[in-house]
């Protein structure tokens, strides 16, 4: 082993290859391409989704002869924005709603009515008549 | 280069600003400290230009955001020691021979250079961590006390007392050894 001094000396002479430094431009390089290149990867998806996705949902016709979106748009062309109905609602078949619930309540009479002290929202049972069974 | 004279801070502050140049200058400026330490903290010393470009690329990543807190160096040390640490822990994939700096095809005064590293690396390796840091920093890379005990975070005179440990050490060692 040699003195320390003579070491160190040689120590110090020691560098990095001449590569790291190549590499890392290399690296940085590569990043910067990518960064550039990732717009244009967005503009090229989004003009792809309009094509496959968007126009022919606008072409085509609907099935039970509701006016497609794009003859509405041009049957409208003049209307101040304000006044133009929604195009969704344009040639919907207004149907009579169902009703959810009947109108009446059902006849029962069985059925114990809640008693006001009542705050659970159970309906109370019946007691049964002990009386009757004592007697 | 315009750079040259600028100190580490001033090429951070144009780096954030977007001077790549700056960026350039730093690696340039530090990266044959920061190999020379790798060679000696790794065990597989042939992967310390990965760990030194790791680091630069961390930076490169990171000094963005830098907020002065400390010096760029001391940030780029602890950052390679760290890089260091997690190499060690990762499995080798196969033994490295003997003499692989020499037979690596580089020419003599590098081999050289890289033999020195392994001596450095063989004598260091008997003493602990703190007081092996020590003695790369203040002997082999000539940094001031000051310096060194800012790129190990610790006080001027723990620096002291660790190195006056580390010599007696380091001189029993070579006082043994033929």
């Amino acid at each position: 082993m040699p003195d320390i001094d003579t070491l160190q000396h040689r120590y110090r002479k020691a560098s990095a290859p001449d590569d790291i430094h190549a590499a890392i431009q290399r690296e940085l390089a590569d990043g910067a391409t990518a960064r550039a290149r990732w717009p244009w990867f967005a503009v090229g998806f989004s003009a792809a989704l309009a094509l496959v996705v968007i126009v022919p949902l606008l072409k085509s016709p609907p099935p039970s002869g509701v006016p497609s979106m794009l003859e509405v748009a041009r049957s409208l062309p003049n209307r101040p924005i304000g006044s133009v109905p929604s195009i969704s609602r344009v040639g919907m078949p207004t149907q009579p709603r169902l009703p959810t619930r009947p109108s009446t309540p059902p006849e029962n009479d069985n059925a114990a009515p809640l008693t006001p002290a009542d705050n659970s929202g159970t309906t109370a049972l019946p007691r049964p008549n002990t009386k009757e069974k004592t007697a | 280069m315009a750079h040259e004279d600028s100190t580490d801070n001033e090429l951070v502050r144009a780096y954030q600003s977007g001077d790549a140049l700056a960026f350039d200058v730093l690696v340039l400026r530090h990266q044959d400290r920061l190999y020379r330490l790798a060679r000696v903290w790794l065990v597989d010393g042939s992967r310390a230009a990965d760990a030194t470009q790791e680091v630069f690329l961390r930076a490169f990543r990171g000094l963005p955001r830098f907020r002065f807190r400390a010096q760029p160096f001391t940030w780029l040390y602890r950052t390679q020691r760290l890089v260091c640490f997690e190499m060690n822990r990762q499995p080798r994939d196969e033994p490295l021979p003997e003499n692989w700096a020499t037979s690596t095809g580089v020419d003599d005064r590098r081999a050289d250079a890289e033999l020195a590293l392994d001596e450095v690396r063989a004598l260091v390796s008997t003493l602990p961590e703190r007081q092996r840091d020590v003695v790369l920093l203040r002997i082999f890379e000539d940094c001031s006390v000051r310096e060194t005990a800012e790129l190990m975070g610790c006080r001027e005179g723990t620096v002291k007392a660790l190195l006056s440990k580390a010599r007696h050490k380091l001189a029993d060692q070579l006082a043994v050894e033929p």
